[in-house]
């Protein structure tokens, strides 16, 4: 109840400040005139009672303050009082200031974007107790998993409060125009899994996963708004898919995708008997039950992964299972390290500011000894003037956190804008509350960090060593220029760190680029092509269409070559084959082998620039009918035939996935040429082995389409859009890009982190150089009178430059040292995200040395020119 | 005594000011006088102590003033004791009761 009274008080003294003063005037005046009329009536002359009143009562104006002083929010005026003073200061010292707050802003923006980047929730409600479960094949790799295996786990696992299943889609939306949209059919309790509730009408209900009664389907918000303008009234409506009627019975919630834009969720009709294992199409991802830790659920999903390969060898042997968070499987592994990466070389750049900006106010108490000295002379205790100075600092850095915002600002306006820093269910880059919070936390930082020891040093005077001396106390300055001088190591030797960092992920980067692919990638345009099964439910008919195709795209003008094949690089998706080799493993009770099976059509190789090793290709007269001919590729070779030549050898494969033939039949198919490795799964690992099989043998569907020519691609683009609109114009083109984004898309997110690391780096190197420029001016000026003297005394000038120079060169050499220790350390974690970083990186190596050396000298040049030119008559004048 | 009221506690002041101030309405000389007055002279309250203390009290919500006339046919600024206040002079005065006890019974102790 006082604290709410003296608060309403504080308010009223602020607000009718004239009044209160007017009043406590009157007050006291009344008390003096009172004391005065007593004396008068006690027989004082007037003039004499009034002198003696005012006696008694003291000083008039002492006894006013002594009200103020104690009056409500006095504390807060005073303070009022003190940054008014503060921003006096600031204002004489603009260059001062201006440093200062540039420093911290650039620091205090590059955290606030990493941090708004970094620290984004993921939108659904617990997040962080999502997990995929994967299958994971014997090299380590990770699948998506069979029916028959998704059945196992979510039946005999103790670790999921819901295990569900996705299978992903694809189909054409009738329309004008037709649009090929992505979806998911999923399991019962999918979109529990995730906590969700429906944006309009409901999700999937238990019969509707039955089968024949699935015709229902769940629009995405973002599909509702733009393809049916947002009306309610699409409920019970029916949409057509690949020519196939579905009735609408929900909207899924704004912002909910899966795997990433997904328009539209079908009910995935699973039966229970279900125990297929070798077509692994469907992505799994469960909840954890409370209380499960990820490792246990990891564990358990490995032993029960375990008991299904001792039931099926055939299919499962040496197979496992991985648990993973949701976040790292949609953002990529390696991506938690780049992030953490990010935010110590942020943290890094940030105490580098702080450390700047303390040896810039250290300096600056120095100067300020005097006005210090003649405070505490008069009576300001230490406290109060320590004080006086952290509220300078905080000021500083508000206005730094001010300006560091609109930095942050810029910055995350143009990061938003990138698909790579884009993850599913991320919340988007925007400046929030937590952000603003955060900026707030670093302004505080800042002051303590960049101002608590220069406060504590600076009013820590004695006045009377001050008055005593003319140039300041030569003790507290030998302190402070050790504290300086280790401030400056400190700064040198992070510079180096960030430099090195930045400079080896750069390499790694770099060497990635420019990675050789195996093929061409120059002149290549790409587009893929689905057909819906409704139409094109007929072998035959497919490949009459991609036969027409291509012949259509061959003959447009400035073609030189065009393909098409089910898969382009970089993917990360392998048709995963499972097959035998005639005389090697023939039997069904061996393991089979499973190599990537891609089915191609037209020149692919020459289009890719594929040389052929040994063998033929496949031609035209590789048709239905004929013998069945396949091409594989080195790796294959190497991997299957390491003695042997494969040329003839036989490959036996259960196709009973592409509805040829009975579930038990087995086709023979005969290598008839081998051609060079391609890295189609990133660039980095491996070349997986492969099978080539033509179009016109085997079953194809959904096609990328490439095409090589010298003319523009904008050009071409057009030619076969209406080429394609000739054979069916209902089909849509999707994915069109030219091979050299398609090769540099996957790259794009480590782009973006090693740019970030390089602008820091930089900023870093010019933080430690202005920091020692600081320095090293500052104690050469301190210095003049010795230089003089030993000018005087037949120093030769360039003694004096070699005196200064070799100062800022010690400095360096320390700092350099440390930070070279810190740097190998650092170059020791990082090989694990990046590819082939080694800390002995000959470019890196010279490179970062020399830049530091070149910046050091400039940042020395200056002041030991300016000792150098030192005019010994002027400069012992003062002494 | 010149130098008790140097000596004077913060809660000794409030405690006479209150005390002082009465069921009633006083000013600043008022209280000053009427606080000599129940002494016996002992505390002399000057207006560098009084009057931030019934500014303070007064913000507390111990104390409300008014303006009005003095005997003098003057402006005054009377002070009353809030409900607020009575209660804190009961407190206070237990408080200093207990103190007086205490001390009284830790002088009056034999000496070791």
């Amino acid at each position: 109840m006082v604290i709410g009274s003296r608060l309403k008080a504080a308010v009223l003294n602020l607000l009718r400040k004239e009044r209160v003063e007017a009043e406590l005037d009157a007050e006291i005046h009344a008390y003096v005139q009172g004391v005065a009329d007593e004396l008068i009536a006690a027989g004082v002359e007037a003039g004499e009672a009034r002198r003696r009143a005012c006696a008694e009562a003291g000083c008039v104006e002492q006894v006013k303050q002594s009200v103020r002083d104690h009056r409500a929010g006095a504390a807060f005026e005073l303070l009022w009082r003190d940054g008014l003073y503060g921003m006096r200061q600031l204002r004489r010292n603009p260059a001062l200031a201006g440093t200062v707050i540039f420093t911290l802003a650039l620091a205090i923006g590059a955290n606030t974007t990493i941090f708004s980047v970094v620290w984004r929730p993921m939108r659904y409600e617990q997040a962080n107790r999502l997990r995929m479960v994967w299958e994971t094949r014997p090299d380590g790799s990770r699948s998506n998993v069979s029916a028959g295996t998704y059945h196992d786990w979510r039946d005999q696992n103790n670790v999921f409060e819901s295990l569900t299943a996705a299978r992903m889609e694809s189909a054409v939306l009738s329309g004008n125009p037709p649009t090929l949209v992505y979806g998911a059919s999923v399991t019962p309790k999918f979109f529990d899994t995730f906590r969700l509730q429906p944006g309009l009408g409901r999700f999937f209900s238990q019969d509707e996963f039955t089968p024949g009664k699935g015709a229902v389907a769940v629009l995405s918000y973002e599909l509702w708004k733009t393809r049916f303008a947002g009306d309610r009234a699409i409920l019970d409506k029916t949409v057509a898919l690949d020519g196939m009627a579905y009735r609408v019975i929900g909207v899924a919630p704004p912002d909910f995708e899966f795997m990433g834009h997904e328009d539209i969720w079908l009910p995935l009709a699973l039966s229970p008997g279900n125990t297929d294992r070798q077509e692994r199409n469907l992505l799994v991802v469960g909840r954890l039950k409370p209380g499960v830790e990820a490792a246990q659920a990891g564990e358990e999903m490995r032993v029960l992964a375990e008991r299904v390969a001792r039931q099926s060898p055939a299919t499962n042997k040496q197979w496992s299972a991985r648990v993973q968070d949701f976040f790292e499987s949609m953002a990529g592994p390696g991506v938690h390290l780049m992030f953490l990466l990010l935010l110590v070389t942020v943290s890094v750049v940030m105490c580098m500011a702080c450390a700047n900006v303390a040896n810039l106010l250290l300096a600056r108490g120095t100067t300020r000894q005097k006005e210090i000295a003649v405070r505490i002379a008069l009576g300001a205790r230490g406290w109060r003037i320590m004080r006086q100075l952290l509220l300078e600092t905080l000021l500083l850095s508000v206005m730094s956190g001010g300006l560091g915002l609109l930095l942050a600002f810029a910055a995350m306006r143009y990061l938003a804008t990138l698909p790579a820093l884009q993850a599913p269910g991320l919340a988007p880059i925007e400046i929030n509350c937590e952000v603003l919070v955060f900026v707030a936390l670093l302004c505080f930082a800042a002051t303590m960090l960049a101002g608590l020891v220069p406060a504590w040093q600076t009013s820590a005077v004695n006045p009377l060593e001050q008055f005593k001396t003319a140039g300041g106390s030569p003790m507290g300055d030998r302190k402070h220029s050790r504290l300086r001088r280790g401030l400056v190591v400190a700064n040198l030797a992070l510079s180096l760190v960030l430099m090195a960092t930045a400079g080896l992920s750069l390499r790694g980067l770099m060497r990635l680029a420019e990675a050789d692919p195996g093929f061409h990638s120059d002149g290549l345009l790409t587009a893929h092509l689905s057909l819906p099964s409704t139409r094109y439910g007929d072998p035959a008919r497919v490949q009459a269409f991609y036969s027409e195709l291509l012949t259509k795209v061959h003959a447009i003008p400035g073609v030189q070559n065009a393909a098409i094949s089910s898969e382009l690089p970089p993917s990360h998706f392998f048709a995963n084959q499972p097959f035998r080799i005639e005389g090697i493993n023939a039997d069904p009770s061996f393991a089979s082998f499973a190599a990537n099976y891609q089915v191609i059509g037209g020149s692919y190789f020459r289009v890719l620039g594929l040389p052929r090793l040994n063998g033929r290709e496949l031609s035209e007269d590789d048709r239905h009918g004929a013998a069945r001919a396949v091409v594989v590729n080195r790796a294959f070779a190497e991997r299957f035939f390491p003695a042997g030549d494969p040329l003839g050898r036989r490959l036996l494969i259960a196709e009973h996935l592409h509805g040829e033939g009975d579930p038990e039949s087995q086709a023979a198919l005969e290598i008839v040429g081998i051609v060079s490795d391609l890295k189609s799964s990133g660039l980095m690992e491996p070349a997986h082995p492969q099978i080539y099989a033509s179009y016109l043998q085997a079953p194809a569907s959904g096609e990328y389409l490439a095409v090589r020519s010298s003319l523009p691609e904008q050009q071409i683009l057009e030619s076969v859009r209406d080429a394609l609109r000739t054979i069916d114009p209902e089909l849509p083109l999707t994915e069109v890009s030219t091979m050299e984004e398609r090769l540099s898309r996957p790259m794009a997110g480590g782009r973006i982190v090693v740019s970030l690391l390089v602008i820091f780096a930089f900023v870093a190197l010019a933080m430690g150089s202005a920091g020692l420029y600081g320095v090293i001016s500052y104690s050469a000026s301190r210095r003049t009178a010795e230089f003089a003297m030993r000018i005087t005394l037949g120093a030769p000038r360039r003694e004096i430059f070699r005196l200064v120079a070799g100062g800022a060169l010690q400095l360096l050499l320390v700092g350099g040292g440390i930070g070279a220790v810190l740097a190998f350390g650092v170059s020791q974690v990082l090989r694990k995200a990046i590819f082939g970083v080694s800390f002995f990186d000959p470019v890196v190596l010279t490179a970062v040395p020399l830049a530091l050396l070149a910046v050091v000298l400039a940042a020395s040049y200056l002041p030991a020119r300016r000792a150098m030119k030192v005019d010994p008559v002027v400069a012992l004048r003062y002494e | 005594m010149e130098q008790n009221q140097t000596n004077l506690l913060q809660g000794t002041l409030d405690l006479l000011i209150l005390k002082a101030i009465g069921e009633g309405e006083a000013h600043g000389l008022g209280i000053s006088r009427r606080i000599e007055q129940i002494t016996q002279g002992t505390f002399k309250v000057k207006p560098g102590s009084l009057f931030p203390a019934l500014h303070r009290m007064e913000e507390a919500g111990w104390l409300t003033s008014l303006w009005g006339e003095s005997e003098n046919r003057r402006r005054a600024k009377y002070y009353r004791r809030t409900k607020a206040g009575t209660r804190q002079l009961q407190a206070e005065r237990e408080q200093w009761s207990t103190i007086v006890g205490a001390m009284a019974n830790a002088l009056n102790a034999q000496e070791a």
